[in-house]
């Protein structure tokens, strides 16, 4: 009871926010399907599965995460792609939606990010930090750069595989500062953390909630942030961007539809996917996990996800990046 | 010495009231996913992620690993009872467990598989309390060569594990090898026999094969004799094991502990090699090496004594450097960041009531499955005397929920279908499925290790003779290929296979 009142109040609350502006509001009358492309428990999954609860709250209907994990995001991307625009079918998608067509610009990628879908918001990024293992001995992102110039090829960046954000981070600084290094790619995340501490890489663009355990007990040591900001966790690290201007690769994270969806759909899934991403305790919970939210208009994301795609086909013309097929 | 006043505070923890529910719902739930097949406890603990925000920290992991070590409680039950091994550590147990089961001893393998998790829990959480630390430094010097020259120790001891031909044997080997090679290469990222299938692109799944060539393959062949089915199901002999059962499963279930430990620090697959070493270790020295695979007690035992030890030092890297050895380890370090705790070294410090009171609720938790297993072996053993035409449908449909829900897709189910009647051939051709299982996931991650220590080395191969870790295990890896294959020893060998096959 306590609980329907609640959000009812909530959902008054979001109608006074949003100020009725979409005079077609849209009303969902089934569960909406939240299609997370990976598998369950990584960043991507647990800051979507925060956000569908509260927007269940919200909006009236449960939004169901169902985790459709496999070929770096593709097998989601098709399921969402070849759904009917309603609303009820929709995607979180990440930093390789918009790099996929550069990794495989070689064969036929089997979508178009901006003709093939229609996108409704940006939700989440989550910083980067380039960390090296204590026995390199180095500990500026210029003394990187320097060992790398004068012994190229000797230096390592691991990655969690490719079209991952710590590949694309690495290959842009490869691209941006005309160093050469080794990709060495992982399973995962967790494992391409490990190797950094077991020093068996030189470094990795890593998410910071991986990292900052490890950089606390001085098991890495933090160069630069790989996103564009500082933050409050890591004060004294500067961004990439200090040196490098322009660098920023966080890992970010959008809501995408199928291609087609109705105006008033996406303007009621951005004004309350909006809304969850202001609540305190969304935020806080966010937070926590080192996300910062990155709520944006349709329009701004169209923009944004434009300027990847240029961005990491500019990287391929100049580092030959790509998933080798 | 600070240990007592800690394991005061993992008491004091792990006891209170609230904690103790949490344990007991995490190793029920542990249980229940075990049992069905597919589900494992990644997908399990990934939904139950979210309910964790409002729990303590505590609580929260020691649910969390609850479900862990649960599920390789209940994952040899229906591998015994049914053959269908729902994760790769129990495909050993399968071997002679269901064979015991076919015998009339399921009762006595299932209290077997659960006496010798729970002895394997206790003394690997000892192991924990007293070397963690040590042990969790021995990990991180495991690099990319260390790695493949343990794979090839492991896959070289498997030729132990077969019956039969040794070229049956091999060509297994080879079939898994290649089956493993489907999907996309982790080194270059180019797709390898995917034929432009996305659901291919990252490879078949383990449980997909294991299902479809062990349960499904195993139902299809009993389809062929239904009313011997029947009949062999019918004569249940005793719960317990016996004086005699004691007498032989206790050396197992030690090497398996002992095995096991030391094999689940190591990341990737840590706890699967340790369920095929210990139980090629037994076939080696046990003096009733010929029953191996025709219902062997001791083949139970060590197994699944190896596997319950690895899934509890496979939380020492975990806990102690912030490093993850599996999947399951890396959403309990996602769990920790979502309560606010940098995982690291520091966590034995700066959160001694986390860290403690984990390690003392796994014990706590392995007396709880022992409780909780023990009566459900009656029930289990009236399961299969159901009449199989009951029963066998329900498998089928249990399995395909186990697949579909791997990752939503109906493509895995008619995969699992496929494999299930290549499974049918093999067992009529006589051919051991086990090696297959074995290299398909070796093979692969050999691969990986092998092509990942040449890119750092920049192609140089002699890093697996000069790192002393990778050398010595590759020195006894060439030993243990003597071994089978000097004249004399091989004539014994084949001799024990034809005492096998007669």
């Amino acid at each position: 009871m306590f609980r329907k009142i609640h959000s009812a109040l909530a959902a008054a609350a979001l109608l006074a926010f949003t100020g009725g502006a979409q005079a077609a509001d849209w009303k969902p009358e089934k569960p909406i399907k939240l299609i997370i492309p990976f598998a369950p428990g990584g960043a991507t999954d647990v800051v979507s599965r925060i956000l569908a609860a509260k927007v269940t709250e919200t909006i009236g209907q449960p939004v169901v995460v169902e985790n459709r994990a496999g070929g770096g995001g593709l097998i989601g991307l098709s399921a969402v792609r070849e759904a009917r625009p309603d609303g009820y079918t929709v995607l979180v998608t990440t930093i390789g939606f918009g790099a996929n067509p550069a990794l495989y610009r070689h064969k036929k990628i089997p979508y178009d990010p901006l003709k093939d879908f229609t996108l409704i918001t940006r939700t989440a990024d989550i910083p980067t930090v380039l960390v090296v293992p204590p026995s390199l001995g180095i500990n500026t992102l210029q003394e990187f750069i320097d060992r790398a110039k004068a012994n190229p090829g000797t230096l390592s960046l691991g990655s969690a595989g490719y079209g991952t954000v710590n590949h694309l981070a690495g290959e842009l600084f490869k691209a941006e500062t005309g160093i050469q290094t080794i990709h060495v790619p992982y399973r995962s995340g967790g494992l391409s953390t490990a190797a950094v501490v077991s020093g068996e890489i030189s470094g990795l663009f890593a998410t910071t909630p991986s990292a900052l355990g490890h950089i606390k007990n001085k098991a890495m040591v933090p160069l630069a942030m790989g996103s564009s900001k500082k933050i409050d966790a890591l004060p004294d690290v500067e961004p990439t961007a200090k040196l490098v201007p322009g660098f920023d690769v966080p890992d970010w994270q959008g809501l995408i539809g199928p291609a087609g969806l109705p105006k008033n759909i996406v303007d009621t899934l951005n004004a309350q996917f909006a809304a969850a991403l202001k609540d305190p305790d969304v935020v806080k919970r966010l937070s926590d996990l080192g996300a910062v939210p990155a709520a944006s208009t349709p329009e701004e994301f169209v923009a944004f996800v434009t300027s990847e795609v240029k961005k990491w086909n500019g990287v391929a013309d100049r580092t030959g990046m790509k998933a080798e097929n | 010495m600070d240990l007592l006043g800690n394991l005061w505070i993992g008491l004091e923890t792990a006891l209170t009231p609230i904690n103790l529910l949490y344990c007991l719902v995490g190793v029920f739930f542990g249980t229940a996913v075990g049992v069905l097949p597919g589900l494992g406890p990644v997908a399990t603990i990934a939904m139950l992620l979210p309910i964790t925000f409002g729990l303590p920290p505590e609580s929260a992991l020691i649910m969390l690993a609850g479900i862990y070590y649960g599920a390789q409680y209940g994952g040899s039950t229906t591998a015994i009872l049914v053959n269908l091994p729902g994760e790769s550590s129990s495909v050993v147990t399968a071997l002679d467990g269901y064979q015991m089961a076919r015998q009339g001893k399921a009762g006595r393998a299932l209290a077997t598989a659960a006496i010798g998790s729970f002895i394997a829990g206790t003394i690997a959480t000892f192991v924990i309390i007293f070397f963690a630390p040590p042990l969790a430094s021995i990990a991180l010097k495991f690099g990319p060569a260390e790695y493949f020259s343990l794979m090839v120790l492991g896959l070289i001891a498997s030729i132990v594990l077969a019956r039969g031909s040794l070229l049956h044997a091999l060509a297994m080997i080879v079939l898994g090898l290649f089956l493993g090679l489907v999907g996309t290469d982790i080194t270059s990222g180019s797709e390898r026999y995917t034929f432009d299938l996305p659901k291919l692109a990252d490879g078949i799944d383990f449980v997909i094969v294991a299902m479809g060539i062990f349960g499904i393959g195993e139902i299809v062949a009993n389809l062929e004799n239904e009313s011997k089915r029947e009949l062999l199901a019918k004569r249940v002999t005793g719960l317990m094991p016996t004086r005699e059962d004691w007498r032989r499963i206790i050396g197992p279930i030690f090497r398996g502990t002992v095995l096991g430990s030391i094999l689940g620090i190591l990341p990737g697959g840590g706890a699967m090699l340790a369920s095929f070493g210990a139980y090629s270790l037994e076939k080696k020295v046990s003096p009733n090496s010929a029953e191996f695979g025709k219902g062997a007690i001791e083949g139970v035992a060590a197994p699944e004594s190896a596997n319950n030890a690895g899934a509890q030092t496979s939380f020492i890297p975990m806990l102690t450097l912030g490093v993850p050895s599996n999947p399951v380890m890396a959403l309990m370090i996602g769990a920790m960041i979502i309560q606010g705790i940098q995982p690291g070294p520091s966590v034995m410090t700066e959160q001694p009531k986390l860290f403690w009171g984990l390690i003392v609720s796994m014990w706590v938790g392995n007396l709880m499955l022992l409780a909780l297993n023990l009566p459900l072996i009656g029930l289990w053993v009236r399961m299969i005397s159901i009449p199989y035409h009951l029963l066998y449908p329900m498998i089928v449909a249990f399995c395909s929920i186990g697949v579909f829900s791997l990752s939503n897709s109906t493509f895995d189910v008619y995969l699992m279908a496929i494999f299930g009647l290549l499974g049918y051939v093999f067992r009529k051709i006589d051919a051991e499925p086990a090696p297959l299982l074995l290299a398909f996931v070796l093979g692969p991650m050999m691969e990986e290790f092998l092509r990942r220590t040449l890119l750092l080395s920049r192609g140089d191969a002699t890093v697996f003779f000069t790192r002393p870790i990778s050398a010595t295990m590759l020195a006894v890896a060439v030993v243990l290929l003597l071994i089978v294959l000097l004249p004399s020893i091989r004539q014994k060998r084949e001799e024990a296979f034809e005492e096998e096959a007669g």
